[in-house]
């Protein structure tokens, strides 16, 4: 028997998710197709902005006003079910131990955190540059960025450590701190707003590992990967998503109906790849601090409330220019952040992870036919979960 | 950091705490693939530490490799097998994760290094065939008077029945309920509690070993589906007869792997397409064959005593038993009745006189045998015997294999077991039947028996008490001398050149941290300050004078993951409220198995518990990067 929907959302990721709960919220049926064997494979979603600026055009007041902590709660809040917790580090250096339980918090809630970003770069060199831009563009805003040199800027670096101090040479580095933005657990409100739309629109319209057979004016047609081929009549329009991991497929379809989008998506848009890696620390990290060192992203990665005294984990994102995962390159970088910058004398790998995300110029919705079915695919459905959306909210306001 | 970057087809990988490479398993996949033309390259061994893969989107994978010198190797490979060692663990239950319960490895490594107290109860959980062979060698070898196997997960017995046999004919007994509560009493003794149909049994015991299997075997898998992405456990045996089975598995998968990659990415000449073809279409058969047991399992009827006539004339028809006894010299009888793969008897025996095939329902041929014995030394499970002159007289000889120390002299009066361990009768030893060629590891006696009984005896037994040899004073001379060393400031003698892990062991200091033994650090848990340098235990050699400190704040656990301290019940409630479709969506949303020891512990445990509450995990494997801890310096 077939089956009937309003709308159709394929995806891999938080976007169908989101898309779904704006549009049921309107009344119309909707279901979600994910190529994926779940929803929690897409690794294009970040929990904060990692603020890689290409070019000196970037308006800095607006990406500044769109990551502060209030505007990350205010462009996740509308879709997810229930509560979204906020922790600042005074609210911790207030309450101290009493933190979890002197008020009414959800602890199993996705927290959202306020930390302050600090950039840092070698006294001499190419970055220096573009890093005293970025302070006067900054001081320009109002922010009150607080320029730093030598130990004194190391000191707030997370994961800085006094060991060996004299012979680290830090007084080579100079830095800015920056204003305090927001970040999110991505896994928990990714698993919040699942278990709510898979409630809301039944475990039925909610499929994983899908394979797209074809699509013709009745609909589109699908099969599982145990299952027989089905068929979903759509009454209104088809949403695509586009996030990495679905790249091919979108090509292919954009190829066939609309090749003209095409070559407009191939220079709206390009790739960036980040490995993302998880070391330990023997000394206590300072949670509330995003360190930008040069190609490097640091802070101290966690889940949930605010952390525990002696919190040693911490998460370096580091940009890879060509596809040449853990190169020599890596391993350079990853040493010198941790024996010359924090001082350790030994770090512990615990895990890497590549990413594939996407750096997007351009991202209004391309509109086709496709078999005479109304067909749109969003763009800019990775990267901050927050940015994703608020691009998801956008795009389903317009249809 | 300098990088070596290197490209290569196939590369097969040592996983963390892999004692023994190459496997068997790997040696044949590996003769597979470059025989079909593909550049095969195997990491690991000693000096050679595998750090992990890293799946790529394109095809294949980058595997990181560290030598000997610290040098990092980064390989393109565009197939990768991890080769994982058969490491079972129970489902968590109360006080698991305690120095009272060790894996299989870990007692091997306490038996052949340590000098541990195992009197009087040593308790085996799981009943597969190296469950059922440990316990037969710790009674054999009398370090332990009472052993019982515990099956947790099955109903009925996982080993073979010549194995039981083997290990009941010992006095090993087997009980059917599920480990509640594992609590210490003392140092040296714990208690566990056994839930069966009647109630709770109260255990007090030496050790806990568990063994397995707790899951069935899966074999490979490839994850993702059509990536040459393969993950697979091996036996770690050394010697075939060690871990028959499992290696008879490894040898026939490793034909069907072969055939999985080179379809994938090589095209064999012609002429190797045929052999190529009959090798696989022989492993698919032979895995069938031993894939395929538990429906045909086979065990003795009793009356009593003595066989049940239906068990007898089994006996009698069976094609291992010989039909005519000679009236002078000796003839294999070997009552291997039970369909099982194993074929070492026949691979040994030098005059061709068995010959398998259960089919076509040969195997003894009687004109052949010559009563040489090989295959009586040779059988894991003990089970051939010889017999000459059937109806001589009101005596007849029995050859037995019998590996228990002190062995009987000639002369010696003997009780003679049947097969369930039962003395039947008393009997006397003619001779010790030993030949030179070979190692002498399993003596074989002759025996007198009487007539009547030869279909009965299988077994022997010292009528004199056995001496514990655990207490006598050669036991500890043998291992070493000792020295002094302080923990945590206080004196303690130890044997000089042990691992500080067996030695914690030795003197009931073990944490549960300690419980790996990995040997390569790979688990990570185990550290301790050795004269004031943070080292791993399993690494770490005693000298005299040496100062150890660790940290001793370890409780026992009954956590499911107790590196991240993560419980069975918050695992339930996560499956129910996030209702993932597979394993690898459930990894992302609970840490189990990203702790330290990144899953040793825990991961066998984290599939089970997810399988049963519907989670998809036969094709998991995972593939975060590294493997294990990986300090760098």
């Amino acid at each position: 028997m077939n089956r009937k929907v309003d709308t159709l959302l394929i995806g891999t990721g938080v976007a169908p998710l989101l898309a779904a709960q704006k549009l049921t919220a309107r009344g119309e049926t909707v279901a979600i197709l994910n190529p994926d064997p779940d929803f929690f494979l897409e690794n294009s979603e970040l929990s904060l902005d990692l603020m890689s600026f290409e070019s000196a055009n970037t308006d800095l007041g607006r990406r500044f006003s769109n990551n502060l902590p209030e505007q990350v709660y205010r462009d996740l809040i509308p879709e997810f079910p229930g509560a979204l917790e906020i922790a600042k580090e005074e609210d911790h250096r207030k309450q101290s131990a009493d933190y979890r339980t002197d008020e009414y918090r959800v602890e199993g809630a996705p927290w959202i955190r306020s930390r302050h970003r600090l950039w840092v770069a070698p006294e001499r060199g190419p970055s220096r540059e573009r890093m005293e831009m970025l302070y006067l563009r900054a001081l320009d805003l109002g922010v009150k960025p607080q320029w730093l040199e030598g130990v004194s800027l190391a000191k707030r670096f997370p994961g800085f450590s006094m060991k060996n101090i004299e012979a680290r040479g830090l007084e080579g580095w100079v830095g800015f701190v920056g204003p305090r933005l927001g970040d999110i657990d991505v896994s928990r409100y990714r698993t919040g707003l699942l278990e709510f739309v898979r409630e809301r629109l039944g475990r039925e319209n909610v499929l994983t590992s899908v394979h797209l057979l074809n699509s013709d004016q009745r609909g589109i047609r699908y099969q599982r990967r145990e299952g027989l081929p089905s068929n979903l009549e759509v009454a209104r329009s088809v949403l695509y998503f586009w996030t990495p991991k679905l790249e091919r497929m979108l090509r292919q379809n954009l190829e066939k109906h609309h090749p003209r989008a095409l070559r407009g998506f191939n220079e709206s848009a390009s790739i960036q790849n980040w490995e993302e890696w998880d070391l330990l620390s023997r000394d206590p990290v300072n949670p509330y601090v995003v360190a930008h060192l040069e190609s490097l992203r640091i802070w101290a990665h966690g889940e949930g409330p605010p952390p525990a005294p002696g919190w040693n984990q911490i998460k370096v994102m580091r940009r890879e220019n060509s596809e040449r995962w853990m190169g020599e390159q890596s391993f350079q970088e990853l040493s010198r952040l941790v024996f010359q910058f924090m001082g350790w004398d030994r770090f512990t790998l615990r895990k890497m992870t590549p990413r594939t995300l996407y750096r997007w110029n351009q991202t209004t919705p391309i509109e086709f036919d496709q078999d005479g079915i109304r067909t749109l695919i969003i763009p800019a459905c990775d990267g901050p979960i927050h940015w994703i959306a608020s691009q998801v909210r956008i795009a389903i306001e317009g249809v | 950091m300098k990088i070596r970057d290197g490209q290569i087809d196939v590369a097969i990988l040592a996983g963390p705490r892999l004692k023994q490479w190459p496997t068997q398993g790997v040696r044949v996949l590996s003769r597979h693939c470059s025989d079909s033309g593909l550049k095969v390259g195997w990491y690991g061994g000693p000096g050679v530490r595998v750090r992990g893969v890293l799946p790529l989107e394109s095809s294949g994978a980058l595997v990181m490799v560290e030598d000997v010198q610290g040098r990092l190797h980064r390989i393109q490979a565009k197939s990768v097998v991890k080769v994982s060692p058969d490491l079972e663990f129970p489902l968590p239950f109360e006080g698991w994760y305690s120095p009272g319960l060790i894996p299989e490895a870990t007692a091997r490594k306490l038996l052949t290094q340590g000098s541990l107290n195992w009197q009087s109860v040593v308790v085996i959980l799981g009943t597969g065939n190296r469950a059922l062979r440990l316990g037969a060698e710790l009674l054999e070898s009398h370090l332990s008077t009472r052993v019982v196997c515990v099956e947790s997960v099955y109903p009925e017995v996982q080993g073979w029945e010549v194995d039981r046999r083997r290990f009941e004919m010992r006095g090993g007994k087997i009980i059917f309920g599920k480990p509640v509560v594992l609590s210490q009493k003392s140092p040296f003794l714990w208690s566990i509690k056994i839930q069966d149909d009647h109630g709770i049994r109260v255990i007090d015991v030496a050790r806990v070993i568990s063994v397995g299997p707790f899951a069935d075997d899966s074999g490979f898998r490839e994850s993702p589906p059509g990536s040459l992405l393969v993950e697979w456990e091996n036996s770690e045996a050394s010697q075939v007869k060690d871990d028959v089975e499992k290696v008879l598995l490894d040898e026939n998968r490793a034909v069907v792997l072969a055939s999985l990659i080179i379809k994938g990415l090589a095209d064999p000449p012609s002429e190797f397409k045929a052999h190529f073809e009959r090798a696989l279409w022989s492993g698919k058969q032979r895995l069938r064959g031993l894939e395929t047991l538990p429906d045909r399992r086979f065990s003795w009827a009793y009356d009593g005593k003595w066989l049940s006539p239906e068990s007898k004339k089994i006996l009698h028809e069976f094609e291992g038993t010989p039909k005519a006894l000679k009236r002078e010299g000796l003839l294999a009888s070997i009552e291997c009745v039970e369909s099982i793969g194993c074929k070492v008897c026949e691979k040994v025996c030098p005059a061709n006189a068995i010959q398998i095939d259960r089919e076509k329902k040969t195997f003894l041929i009687e004109d052949k045998c010559t009563g040489c014995g090989f295959c009586l030394q040779a059988c894991p499970s003990q089970v051939p015997v010889m017999i000459e002159g059937e109806g001589a007289g009101s005596y007849t000889t029995l050859v037995l294999p019998y590996t228990e120390k002190p062995a009987p002299k000639k002369g010696d009066r003997v009780g003679l077991l049947s097969r369930k361990g039962e003395v039947l009768v008393q009997g006397r030893v003619l001779d010790q039947f030993l030949d030179p060629y070979l190692d002498g590891a399993v003596s074989l006696f002759k025996v007198e028996v009487p007539s009547h009984l030869i279909w009965e005896v299988r077994g022997m037994i010292p009528i004199q008490g056995i001496e514990d040899i655990s207490n006598s004073e050669d036991f500890y001379q043998e291992r070493g001398t000792r020295v002094e060393v302080q923990i945590h400031g206080e004196s303690r003698r130890v044997r000089e050149g042990q691992l500080a892990s067996v030695a914690l062991f030795e003197i009931g200091m073990a944490r549960p941290n300690d419980i790996l033994m990995c040997e390569d650090g790979s688990c990570g848990l185990c550290q301790i300050q050795a004269d004031g340098v943070k080292k791993f235990a399993c690494e770490t050699q005693i000298h005299q004078g040496m100062d150890l400190r660790f940290t001793r704040d370890h409780p026992a656990s009954s956590e499911l993951c107790p590196c991240l301290g993560i419980t069975s019940t918050q695992l339930g409630e996560k499956i129910e409220s996030v209702k993932p479709d597979t394993l690898e969506a459930l990894s992302q949303v609970i840490e189990v198995g990203q702790g330290k020891c990144h899953g040793m512990l825990c991961k066998r445990a984290f599939l089970e518990l997810s399988r049963a509450a519907g989670v998809k995990s036969d094709r998991f494997n995972d593939w975060s990067f590294p493997w294990g801890d990986w300090m760098i310096k």
